[in-house]
């Protein structure tokens, strides 16, 4: 019998150039190319959401920055994915437009961290997350899997063709 | 040596601001300064003349008619407003070329840069406490100016830092200070008198994450430690430090701002981020650059 062999766990592959979209912060990015690997970086308090159906091969991904769109209706308006309420809708609203289909959606979420000794004021990231749970729960999306809280700043990764999830943090990759 | 002085040594290496900004705090030292004396200044700059009118003529500082002259920048956005100009321009490729640690790159500590002193001047705006809001916008600015000096330092090995982090759930600060006997706001301090700034704006930076360690409160202090933090939080610009600061509860109710503020001018610093970043320059490879360098 051969020996058993440790494997490190499997890394997202490298995209050919030009085939890695990048998120910026309020973005909003939906893709079916199976060369694609859609990412987003410098996760802090903001939330990353992938959404992925893998029948009809679509993956999306929105990086959020701020709970409710009541803030500010003009940015909210030019930038829907600065806003949790209105990038949910709008990732959805796409989604659902280039043919996938709600109940085969898995969801992912990454981010909503907070500095040290933030739990008493501001809370952006725990209003975040609250407000993307209740979103999801609302339209009947299941978070499959989350890396939530804490400090350190998070980059979060899609496979568009395989739709496996990736969080790289301070040098450690990990799947989500 | 110690690693201090080490260190302390490398803020001489630190390039000299142009001429032209000491020249134009003098003038502004006096209250009755001709406004002509000061359009002159800038005038005289090359490329200065052309970067004042479009930071002037910008949403974020123009008013609603157009800026056609440095004359008319003065007379209508005021002299404070100059000088916040004229040190942005000097700045940034004072930041943007250098190199910076803890897995940043120069467009993403420049990007942080920005956004804090956005934020800090909309801080200064919507807090009771009295601050001038051009001081807050050029203390934002220039609050982290100090991480291109320890950047050349720990590029090499910032293991240390993050492990100490790590262990002790240290802020990043702290851990600096205990490794390297200087944290990053110290040395942004002191490369803020090498360039000879206004001293309130020097003592604001160097408290900056430790409000409550400077010598006197300073309404600055705590407005650029919110306005700091709130953009942490928001990601614009993080390096792999991330969130490991500590927040001071009593700087945020000193400032003391509405339901809803922080939140508010978060929409508008993101909102302004393509536009100040094409007015410095900023190109779509280094865009890129700053989120994937960001990348940990």
């Amino acid at each position: 019998m051969s020996p058993t062999l440790t494997r490190p766990a499997p890394t997202i592959r490298r995209p050919a150039k030009g085939k890695l979209l990048i998120v910026d912060i309020s973005g909003i990015v939906v893709a079916r190319d199976p060369e694609a690997v859609i990412v987003t970086y410098s996760l802090g308090s903001c939330v990353g959401l992938t959404l992925y159906d893998a029948t009809a091969g679509i993956a999306g991904m929105a990086h959020m920055m701020l709970p409710l769109s009541k803030t500010s209706p003009a940015k909210a308006e030019a930038k829907p994915g600065m806003f949790v309420d209105t990038g949910v809708a709008t990732l959805l609203r796409t989604m659902l437009s280039q043919g996938a289909r709600k109940q085969n959606l898995v969801a992912k979420v990454a981010g909503a961290g907070s500095p040290l000794g933030n739990e008493k004021v501001f809370k952006i990231g725990q209003r975040n997350y609250t407000i993307l749970r209740k979103l999801l729960w609302k339209n009947d999306i299941l978070i499959e899997s989350e890396q939530v809280g804490g400090q350190a700043p998070r980059s979060l990764f899609i496979e568009v063709a395989t739709g496996r999830t990736h969080i790289k943090s301070r040098g450690e990759e990990s799947e989500l | 040596m110690s690693r201090r002085d080490e260190i302390l040594e490398l803020v001489n290496d630190v390039p000299k601001l142009p001429a032209v900004v000491a020249r134009i705090q003098n003038l502004l030292q006096d209250p009755g300064v001709e406004f002509v004396a000061l359009a002159r200044e800038i005038e005289m700059e090359p490329g200065m003349t052309g970067n004042v009118l479009q930071m002037a003529n910008s949403a974020f500082f123009g008013r609603s008619r157009e800026i056609h002259s440095i004359r008319q920048a003065v007379t209508v956005l005021g002299t404070h407003r100059i000088l916040q100009m004229v040190v942005s321009q000097v700045a940034a490729p004072i930041v943007r070329d250098a190199e910076v640690g803890y897995g940043m790159s120069p467009a993403a500590l420049w990007r942080h840069s920005i956004c804090v002193a956005l934020a800090a001047e909309k801080v200064a705006e919507a807090s009771s406490l009295a601050c001038e809001p051009d001081k807050a916008y050029t203390a934002g600015l220039l609050h982290d100016v100090g991480k291109i000096v320890l950047g050349t330092f720990v590029d090499l090995d910032d293991a240390p830092v993050h492990d100490l982090v790590r262990r002790e759930e240290l802020s990043f600060e702290t851990a600096e200070r205990r490794l390297f006997g200087i944290d990053h706001a110290e040395i942004s301090a002191l490369v803020l008198e090498r360039w000879q700034l206004p001293a309130e704006i020097v003592a604001a930076v160097g408290n900056h994450h430790q409000p409550a360690r400077a010598d006197e409160s300073m309404n600055l202090i705590d407005i650029v430690h919110v306005a700091d933090m709130l953009c942490m939080n928001a990601g614009l610009g993080l390096g792999s430090d991330g969130l490991s600061y500590r927040l001071d509860i009593d700087a945020v109710r000193r400032v003391d701002l509405a339901p809803g503020v922080a939140e508010l001018i978060l929409s508008e610093v993101a909102a302004a981020i393509e536009e100040m970043e094409d007015m410095f320059g900023t190109q779509q490879e280094d865009r890129n650059d700053v989120v994937q360098n960001t990348a940990h």
